[in-house]
């Protein structure tokens, strides 16, 4: 069971709007391994976002178990689901989410913040970070000073910053331009062959779809396909399986 | 903020009023003629009979009384004083009134009398056989300055009294029973139509230096003078019931605006505490979604109201002390209302009305308004900390 980095079984989820019951997850069941580098795709109301949420204890699934870094996330208390967000998950947004007053610096240290680590190793591990996916130099500008495309980068430091076991990014490259979006995957890719830390992430970008080493489409909250390519190691041992 | 800051200065203006009104009564009640403590011979008061003087009718070394009183450290001033009544005729005509002997040296450090004369002079030592009264007594009679007039009394040993006295000033104090009733003398020439010795005095008028401590300055008072001879020391609250039930009159009203104005702050600060975290859902959701535990947030929250509070505090002050300044200095003009003089509850406080400083009362209100809003970011706290991340950041 630990062996995956994450694991669904039969995972339900309806959204309840008044009378109104809208199918999200319909008994979805995967398995990633860790290390792979995930893109999940498929029509608006597929499931692909609360997919995400759901494997990062954002929300509750009705049903089924969600299994992440060896803990069954249904069984756990929301307090519990936040530590485990911070010290194994890291979630980039479309919308970047970086607090508007702080700086590039402090935005990507934030989360180390909340783990508690002394202020010479943030800044260390930050710096170290930044140079790697091209901040340098950018570290106390504001986030209305960067660019789109240096906004999601600030944003994937966040998320890398704390060495997560595994990053969510829901849509990353959807507000980018082609070329930007292009060197946010290089840098995503290269984090995840670096680190080993398992990607996934849900997109409509078709040359998004086409850097995954692996591709689940999803349709009407179950897995329509998934396909592996050429990928890095254990990236072929992931499966899915539509329920029945 | 705004409603917090604004809350606050409202506050400390009333506040302020209140505390204003309430010592320019306390002060002007007692330091027409009253004093701020009397000390008498038990049983004096309130028949006030001219033989119950302090010490009995040996009477008692005065002096020595005067410098026990004196060495009080929360003793002002102190002045001996002398009471009897009688009937006053001038020309064709005559009127009951009171008699106050006074040392003229000392009385004017425990009460504003001396500073009331609109026409002559205060008395004086040099002016033995004079009085001092006031205009309506003086209008009534038909005197002038230089009048010659006749006191006739009861005296202490039961034979009557009477002289003739010069009218060498003339006081108006905008209190009809003060000014209608009240005939000013020398202690020694009272004492001696009264034909009481110099040792026999009826009471020792005392000035504080805070009259706030009045009620336990005068039980020590008594104490301390009881071991020489039986005396009974009585605080204005006692002395003067009426103005001890306005005060606490005045307490009631400034409770009751305090109370409304609290209130509406109370709202505003709730109003805005809720809001400040509804208006930032989105940003709370993102801050759990990156590992802020639900106790984190409701302690970021909480520490927020805290600087929110501080911060409204120091503006609301800030906005209030000009206010408060000139209240205190200046005073609000009520004249044009009010005919220049204002008498509540039979003492003057005259047409200005002054504001007085009451910190205690300012403590109170910043206190209660930080609580306020603490327990306001409480509900919305809680509500933020379970909110579900995923809800949370879908709101714009």
């Amino acid at each position: 069971m630990t062996e995956w980095a994450v694991e669904l079984r039969d995972v339900k989820k309806t959204y309840r709007t008044g009378p109104i019951e809208v199918p999200a997850l319909r008994g979805l069941s995967l398995q990633i391994a860790p290390g792979e580098f995930v893109a999940t795709a498929g029509p608006s109301g597929s499931g692909k976002t609360t997919l995400l949420n759901i494997i990062g204890g954002l929300d509750r699934a009705d049903s089924g178990e969600i299994w992440v870094a060896g803990r069954n996330l249904q069984l756990l208390s929301s307090g519990d689901l936040s530590e485990l967000r911070l010290r194994r998950i890291g979630f980039v947004f479309q919308t970047y989410n970086l607090l508007p007053v702080l700086t590039a610096f402090e935005n990507a240290e934030f989360t180390l913040l909340l783990q508690g680590m002394p202020a010479a190793q943030r800044r260390a591990r930050v710096e170290k970070l930044f140079s790697e996916i091209g901040l340098a130099g950018l570290e106390n500008r504001r986030p209305t000073e960067l660019s789109g495309g240096q906004q999601q980068r600030v944003a994937v430091a966040r998320a890398m910053v704390t060495e997560p076991a595994l990053i969510l990014a829901d849509e990353p490259t959807a507000n980018l331009d082609s070329a930007t979006a292009i060197a946010l995957l290089d840098v995503m890719e290269h984090l995840n062959r670096a680190t080993g830390t398992t990607f996934i992430f849900s997109t409509h970008d078709p040359q998004v779809m086409e850097r995954a080493h692996r591709m689940i489409r999803l349709q009407d909250g179950q897995v329509l396909s998934d396909e592996t390519r050429g990928s890095p190691e254990r990236a072929n041992v992931g499966s899915a399986t539509r329920s029945a | 903020m705004a409603a917090i800051a604004f809350g606050y200065a409202m506050l400390l203006f009333v506040a302020c009023l209140m505390a204003g009104l309430r010592w320019q009564m306390i002060e002007n009640g007692t330091s027409l003629v009253m004093s701020q403590i009397q000390v008498q011979a038990p049983g004096y008061y309130p028949s006030r009979a001219v033989q119950k003087t302090l010490g009995g009718r040996k009477g008692t070394d005065v002096a020595a009384m005067l410098a026990v009183v004196a060495a009080n450290r929360r003793v002002y001033a102190a002045a001996p004083r002398v009471y009897g009544y009688g009937l006053l005729s001038a020309a064709h005509r005559s009127a009951g009134v009171e008699l106050m002997g006074i040392a003229p040296d000392q009385e004017p450090k425990i009460t504003i009398l001396n500073s009331q004369i609109t026409k002559g002079e205060y008395l004086t030592e040099r002016t033995p056989k004079g009085v001092v009264l006031g205009d309506k007594l003086a209008s009534t009679i038909g005197m002038q300055l230089g009048s010659e007039i006749v006191l006739l009394t009861q005296a202490a040993d039961g034979s009557m009294g009477n002289d003739v006295y010069t009218l060498v000033g003339i006081f108006h104090t905008g209190l009809d029973s003060v000014d209608r009733g009240l005939v000013l003398m020398t202690l020694p020439a009272l004492q001696d139509l009264l034909h009481l010795a110099p040792a026999r005095i009826h009471e020792i008028g005392i000035k504080l230096n805070d009259i706030t401590a009045a009620t336990t300055a005068a039980a020590a008072l008594e104490t301390q003078l009881g071991k020489t001879v039986p005396v009974r020391a009585r605080a204005w609250p006692e002395l003067a019931p009426e103005l001890a039930g306005y005060v606490q009159f005045n307490r009631g009203i400034t409770f009751v605006l305090f109370s409304i104005f609290f209130l509406m702050a109370v709202i505003g600060v709730m109003n805005t505490m809720l809001m400040a975290v509804f208006e930032r859902t989105r940003e709370l959701g993102m801050l759990m979604a990156l590992g802020m535990r639900p106790a984190q947030v409701i302690m970021l929250i909480m520490a927020e109201a805290a600087g929110l509070a501080v911060a409204s505090l120091l503006v609301g002050a800030a906005l209030a002390v000009p206010l408060l300044w000139y209240l205190q200095v200046h005073g609000l003009n009520l004249g044009g209302a009010a005919g220049g003089v204002i008498s509540l509850a039979g003492i003057v406080v005259g047409h200005l009305w002054y504001g007085r400083q009451d910190f205690p009362a300012y403590a109170e209100a910043a206190m209660g308004l930080a609580i306020t809003a603490l327990v306001s970011a409480l509900y919305p706290a809680w509500r933020a900390a379970h909110f579900l991340p995923t809800e949370a950041i879908r709101k714009v």
